[in-house]
């Protein structure tokens, strides 16, 4: 399939066309700090804020399609009438870099398998996805759990290298949309192998392989070291304040609540996101807390990353985003708890 | 273990059917009795051990074990401790008061497996409302089991759940229910000390028994180290255990053990699955 060659007006052109029948979201610049931007995916108003190069969002496109708050259902007492409120709307997301596609990927699998949850399932269905190649920072790791190439999940994907753009089709649904909206010129074969190695090398010039182990191992590793000393001394730093859970962009747990409303007539039952590492997570209402001390709650959280979920799905549930560790407020570094237990098997 | 049962008609995977409280009454001081029966009239099915979410509006949800065993009647049965605020609410609620119902959860105890084999149940206080759907359906089918014994430790004589019924059953040649309370208590006759002192000049026919075993955290170790003699093997030492659970699906995280979702893959585990899951009696 060849590339389209697009320009940034061009580009822009298509995101303005497809927003008349879609909600579309793509990165943006959410506030300068400390001489760097931060990016966050959101809205997009005028295409011409969205970023095309960028090392990370604060938040994963997760939550877009599992919101931080989620409506349940809205009830009445009276007639006790319970109305499950589902969000069918068309959405594209651009870009999209590899390792946010994958946890896409991974929680599809929690979400829309056994017992499939209605709410997640509605908004995936309709949400598309474009990708695009990433600019990878010290804290990136997608190739050490090896989730730096996407098989599925993107309809299209846009390659670019300075001002150089091309659109890449990877579904039919994306095929559907760049035939309808997108204007530019066939890439000859040449331009777009020229493209996709200066891609490839910078890509690999900043994201070098980091972990000291081949992903594959990571179940063997971490089954030899539940009793590692490891656990104890990372989690002697860690103040459980569930920032790395908060940021993950393959983290599904979730709480739901009763939210009564003003006049008491009803209500709406809703989720949020939940997490391992916050203390009350594994209470029960006795009292007893099945997962007490920091270290287990610690502990816990990396073994259903590289091992239960591993074995599950024959891969990592972490996909090296490096979200974690940028935000950890005591640098709790993912790569380096892998590297520890291993230098101390 | 068992297939999971489809969700009762009508329930998604969040939305409770709606329900009415048909009988309340006080089993002990801080338990009550409920049975529930829902407002569309339905065949209701479900294992033994089998868990449900009670919804009480404006509150939450809370997971509640069923006491009773599928009879073919129209409601099901719970005993509810008061302990938390949804708990609390159920205590203030009335007979014919509503109360949504999502269910039923969890693998429940695998009664094909059990039967032809003699029941050893060992209940710790709260611990005996999910064992009590057992005793029931092994007593519903009485055929279908060896020699059904209860042995069931509460911390005085009136913390025990459905105490009339279980002095009924005493009368019964064909179950041996066996209590004691922790402390000596005035007026009581019976046994004194923990469950496990029910134990010790117990015989069992090891090859055709089930052990059957739910009470409070602590008390399972307890129960594992004085089954320990008898050399059962350890498939056929079931617990029910307790965790957290939100969703009851298998999504929400909370009720997990290592790898495995209680919610899902069980309450009800066997030792040789538990024996390998170091979260599974530890409270860190």
């Amino acid at each position: 399939m060849p590339l389209l060659k697009v320009t940034r007006r061009q580009f822009d052109d298509f995101v303005a066309a497809v927003a008349r029948d879609y909600a579309v979201y793509g990165p943006v610049v959410k506030e300068e700090f400390s001489g760097r931007a931060y990016h966050v995916f959101d809205a997009i108003d005028d295409p011409a804020e969205m970023v095309i190069y960028y090392t990370w969002t604060v938040f994963s496109p997760k939550k877009i399609l599992m919101p931080q708050y989620e409506e349940l259902y809205e009830y009445t007492v009276d007639d006790f009438r319970c109305t499950p409120k589902l969000d069918t709307t068309p959405r594209i997301i651009f870009g999209v870099h590899n390792c946010d596609m994958n946890a896409v990927g991974l929680i599809d699998w929690v979400f829309m398998q056994d017992t499939p949850d209605s709410y997640y399932t509605a908004r995936r269905a309709n949400t598309l996805f474009v990708g695009v190649n990433c600019v990878p920072d010290a804290d990136c790791f997608c190739r050490s759990v090896d989730w730096h190439e996407v098989k599925e999940g993107f309809d299209l994907y846009l390659h670019a290298v300075d001002d150089r753009l091309m659109l890449e089709v990877r579904s039919a649904r994306g095929r559907e949309l760049l035939d309808r909206f997108a204007r530019g010129e066939r890439a000859s074969e040449r331009e777009a192998a020229d493209l996709l190695e200066e891609e490839d090398r910078r890509y690999r010039e900043r994201e070098t392989l980091k972990m000291n182990t081949a992903a594959p191992n990571l179940p063997m590793l971490f089954t030899a070291s539940y009793e590692s000393s490891v656990w104890d001394e990372t989690a002697a730093r860690c103040v459980s304040c569930g920032a790395c859970h908060l940021v993950c962009p393959t983290c599904f747990c979730f709480h739901a609540s009763d939210n009564p409303s003003e006049d008491l007539k009803g209500g709406k039952v809703k989720r949020n996101w939940d997490g391992c590492m916050l203390r009350p997570f594994a209470e029960v209402a006795g009292g007893e807390d099945f997962r007490y001390t920091t270290p287990a709650r610690l502990k816990h959280r990396w073994y259903r990353k590289h091992k239960y979920l591993f074995q599950r799905v024959g891969k990592s549930f972490c996909v090296g985003c490096g979200r974690c560790g940028r935000e950890c407020p005591v640098a709790i570094k993912p790569v380096q708890i892998v590297n520890d237990l291993l230098e101390r098997l | 273990m068992i297939a999971q049962l489809s969700l009762w008609q009508g329930a998604t995977e969040h939305v409770p059917l709606p329900a009415r409280l048909a009988r309340v009454y006080d089993l002990t001081p801080n338990e009550k009795y409920f049975a529930v029966r829902f407002e569309q009239p339905m065949p209701i099915n479900y294992y033994p051990g089998q868990f449900v979410q009670v919804w009480v509006p404006q509150i939450g949800e809370a997971p509640i074990s069923i006491s009773s065993a599928p009879d073919g009647s129209d409601f099901f049965e719970m005993a509810i401790r008061r302990v938390g605020s949804v708990t609390g609410a159920l205590h203030a609620m009335r007979e014919g008061d509503r109360v949504g119902i999502r269910g039923p959860y969890g693998n429940g105890f695998p009664v094909e497996e059990l039967a032809g084999n003699d029941l050893l149940l060992i209940a710790g206080g709260i611990g005996y409302a999910p064992l009590r759907s057992l005793l029931k359906y092994a007593l519903l089918h009485r055929e279908r089991f060896g020699r059904v014994s209860l042995l069931y430790g509460a911390r005085s004589p009136q913390d025990f759940l459905f105490y009339d019924e279980l002095r009924e059953m005493r009368r019964r040649e064909d179950v041996e229910i066996s209590l004691t309370i922790d402390r000596p208590a005035d007026g009581w006759p019976g046994h004194v000390g923990v469950v496990t002192t029910l134990m010790s000049d117990m015989a069992l026919h090891v090859p055709r028994t089930y052990v059957v075993v739910c009470g409070p955290p602590v008390m399972y170790k307890f129960v594992l180290i004085s089954l320990d003699k008898y050399r059962l093997r350890p498939e056929r030492v079931l617990l029910s255990l307790e965790r957290r659970m939100e969703c009851g699906v298998g999504k929400c995280g909370h009720c997990q053990i290592n790898n495995q979702y209680v919610c899902k893959s069980g309450p009800v585990f066997d030792f040789k699955t538990l024996r390998h899951l170091p979260e599974a009696f530890t409270t860190v």
